[in-house]
């Protein structure tokens, strides 16, 4: 089901009164949650449900082992086995081909033709989130930092909470677990909040994301007919499709598990306005880059062994990132070339500059914090045309075509009406930058009639500029 | 209870939005889009299907009154769409099955055959169904009005622009009936036909010709669709008229043609009623669309046809005897899906 569909309009009001005025016990409400968030992801294709439930059980019971003995070497045993679950569903299903593929290129390479059995199967939706959901489970109970869940309702509920379980984030059970755990009550002022959020999160999604990929997909189409400036604005606006698509999502995720007095974690923090790639790290799918600091950087050693394995361990990081994100080594290109912008600040030490929230509370930023602004903006446009293009020479050939004299010739594609959109967007980000989206705060000070009339004028932008409709960029990861 | 007041709020905040959604809901009508209105009727007794053609060249209300002389009395309404969209095959079928009123008898089914809408396309290498991705595969709900489905997650313009339309926008060249009848005024000045049917050519001749791929998949729902609608009432196959330059393109692309339809309707004992012959004694608005005027006099000749008594039974062919039928495809997931469909 997609957040921004007339199924989810029918079905969260539904749910939403059923936890509230029918289900008024705990144990009833995560039952009730359960089940909801099960339609909501077999409304796609209830056959994947299957998944979901084993990946489930898996941790649920390798968590009550884990707990119940003091064996190292059993406990290890139990790890693996979650690991390799978990991870066998996600390599069989999103990478099997891409390796059978590569491995019978290496072999004709060596005038060896192999001929692989390929899958002809479907990648379930949000199967790379809830796996690395379920993972951080079990790893932070092997850790003794968590305790196993002994409620098989609350340990599902957990893992398939409806709100975030195809998109993200990524949570961990230490932030999310207990919220299942304990009595929840409604909180007007947190269900005003969860509201406003999604408002914000339809305008990203529908206004700015889904304008942004129509006028960006033919020029990728046909990329070869475009000049460099034309080509470079459809490489700026799938930036801004890529954002607002998946920023978005996460906007309605949260406010939309805030109306079931649920806090998520934030999942990007203006990430545009970042000053170098390290800020643009720590604010863009945080609760992703967080998952592979605390589940892969740390255990690899960290920064603790020297600059060397710094290193090392940084680009393991950005490489099996990219990877994670699609079987197509578009995606692996992505993360090598984003460990190439931050390697340079790490080796120089610079790399945590910039770790509190752009320009204090000054109104624009400086000369200095712009020009930086704009350069990590446009390595990350660079990065994005591999994340877009269908394989790696079409990524390079659309970099070079756009590196050609013609880039500084007038655009053969331009929108005034989607620029004039994309200012309104950046002031309101900008104004809001200091809170956890970008309308949080503008009007909080306002006369309730005053605050309405914007959030109107925000529903009337939707309406009046809602794009061609395009599936969230980021169900297919 | 907290809840309370913040729904009570919650719906003071949304009176607005609603009523303004409800308005665009009510407004929306046959100058919305060319497809819209054709899901806010109700099941349909009598049916016309094929693609753009039969859209734009088979007027509901002429049939109905022609036949209406013969003392036939339907309701007839137009559900064919475009190419793209409503060739023969699983998902028109699918369709049409909805559009359907089970309890139609002694309708009549007009289904308009060309070799383009008994045709897939050829992508990469890869025979492809386009309209399993379109919109029609999706819609549940085709007999509702307002049809809130289709507005709100089919409808490819902001929403609002059906309540305010944009002056700029100043296209009125579509108008579709609620018979189903797409009624398109064109400029009809020799200069204007000529580019039209020029550009038209070139599309069909260069993109779509060498691409488009016999199928038997499409043939198979063709039969399927008969299938269905023959319980109902009485069904006639139309070729209708094209210009030369198309026909001969057509006879390019399937070259037995007309003995595939004669052969399907021999088997499945419907009447057919080939147009094609004189293709350019007809006026079209580009290379193939009849024009308003000639499209109520091939329509008035398909209801006489229809008026005319039932066919009676011929030699039966069956299924194994399509010479043209078996070919490459068999294996194709669409096929599959027919073969495991009712028949």
């Amino acid at each position: 089901m997609l957040f921004n569909s007339l199924d989810f309009a029918i079905f969260l009001p539904l749910v939403f009164l059923g936890y509230w005025f029918v289900f008024r016990r705990r144990r009833s409400q995560n039952v009730f949650l359960l089940v909801a968030s099960y339609v909501f992801y077999g409304w796609w294709d209830p056959r994947f449900l299957g998944l979901i439930v084993l990946s489930s059980l898996v941790d649920y019971i390798v968590g009550l082992r884990l707990h119940a003995t003091g064996s190292a070497r059993i406990r290890r045993g139990l790890l693996w086995t979650s690991i390799i679950a978990n991870l066998g569903i996600l390599g069989t299903f999103k990478y099997f081909n891409f390796f059978a593929g590569n491995l019978e290129g290496l072999f004709s390479l060596f005038g060896r033709p192999l001929a692989l059995t390929h899958l002809d199967i479907v990648l379930p939706v949000g199967i790379s989130f809830y796996t690395f959901q379920t993972m951080s489970y079990t790893i932070d109970v092997y850790r003794r930092q968590l305790e196993p869940a002994k409620d098989i309702v609350e340990f599902f509920a957990y893992v398939s909470f409806f709100p975030q379980l195809v998109a993200g984030p990524i949570e961990r059970a230490i932030n999310l677990l207990p919220q299942f755990q304990r009595d929840r009550s409604f909180d007007r002022a947190k269900a005003v909040d969860g509201l406003r959020q999604i408002l914000w999160g339809l305008f990203k999604k529908v206004v700015i994301a889904d304008n942004a990929a129509t006028l960006a997909d033919p020029i990728f189409d046909h990329y070869e007919l475009h000049g460099g400036s034309t080509l470079l604005f459809a490489a700026v606006l799938f930036s801004f499709q890529i954002y607002c698509d998946f920023s978005g999502y996460s906007d309605i995720a949260l406010g939309t598990a805030r109306l079931f007095g649920f806090d998520l974690m934030q999942n990007f923090a203006f990430p545009y306005f970042s000053r170098d790639i390290a800020e643009f790290w720590r604010r863009w799918h945080i609760s992703l880059s967080t998952w592979f600091r605390d589940y892969l950087y740390i255990p690899l050693g960290g920064s603790r062994g020297g600059l060397a394995l710094s290193i090392r361990n940084t680009l393991i990081v950005f490489l099996v990132s990219g990877f994670w994100h699609g079987a197509n080594w578009t995606f692996v290109a992505w993360g090598a070339l984003h460990a190439l912008f931050f390697l340079p600040l790490l080796i120089s030490g610079r790399n945590r500059r910039h770790v509190a929230a752009p320009v204090g509370n000054s109104g624009l930023p400086s000369a200095r914090e712009l020009v930086g602004m704009l350069f990590t903006f446009g390595c990350v446009v660079i990065a994005w045309v591999f994340f877009r293009s269908a394989n790696v020479e079409e990524a390079i050939d659309l970099l070079v075509r756009m590196c050609s004299p013609s880039l500084f010739s007038v655009p053969d594609q331009f929108s005034k009406q989607y620029i004039t959109l994309l200012i309104f967007f950046l002031v309101v980000e900008w104004s809001g930058r200091h809170g956890s989206y970008g309308l949080q705060h503008i009007g909080a000070r306002w006369r309730s009639w005053a605050r309405w009339t914007l959030y109107y004028g925000v529903l009337f932008l939707i309406f009046r500029f809602t794009g061609q409709g395009h599936e969230f960029i980021y169900f297919q990861f | 209870m907290k809840t309370l007041p913040f729904l009570r709020r919650l719906a003071l905040f949304l009176v607005i939005p609603i009523a303004a959604l409800l308005a665009i809901l009510f407004r929306a009508d046959g100058s919305t889009d060319e497809y819209y209105l054709r899901f806010t009727t109700p099941p349909a007794t009598s049916l016309v299907l094929g693609t753009s053609r039969a859209a734009q060249g088979i007027q509901p209300h002429v049939l109905d009154s022609v036949l209406a002389e013969a003392g036939i009395h339907v309701q007839t309404m137009n559900y064919a769409f475009s190419m793209g969209l409503s060739q023969y095959g699983p998902t028109y079928l699918n369709s049409v099955r909805k559009k359907l009123a089970p309890s139609a008898r002694n309708g009549v089914f007009v289904l308009a055959v060309d070799p383009w809408s008994l045709s897939a396309t050829r992508v990469r290498g890869r025979i492809e169904f386009e309209e399993s991705a379109n919109f029609l595969a999706k819609m549940d709900l085709v007999n509702m009005h307002p049809n809130i489905e289709y507005l709100l997650t089919v409808y490819p313009k902001p929403l609002l622009g059906i309540l305010v339309p944009d002056p700029r926008a100043n296209d009125k060249r579509l108008l579709l009936h609620e018979d189903g009848w797409l009624e398109v005024s064109v400029p009809m000045d020799p200069a204007s036909v000529a580019h039209r049917r020029t550009e038209k050519l070139a599309e069909y001749r260069n993109e779509r010709l060498p691409n488009a791929v016999p199928s038997n998949a499409r043939i198979g729902a063709l039969l399927m669709t008969i299938d269905l609608l023959k319980p109902h009432g009485r069904v006639l196959l139309v070729r209708l008229p094209v210009s030369d330059a198309m026909l001969e393109m057509e006879n390019e692309l399937m070259p037995h043609f007309n003995r595939l339809i004669d052969l399907i309707a021999r088997h499945e004992q419907v009447d057919q009623l080939d147009l094609s012959a004189n293709g350019d004694a007809w006026t079209y608005t580009d290379l193939h669309h009849l024009y308003t005027a000639d499209g109520a006099r091939v329509t008035a000749m398909i209801a006489r046809k229809l008026g005319e008594s039932p066919p009676a039974v011929r030699g039966v062919v069956g299924h194994d005897r399509y010479p043209m039928l078996l070919g490459t495809e068999r294996s194709h997931p669409a096929f599959t899906v027919l073969e495991r469909g009712s028949r």
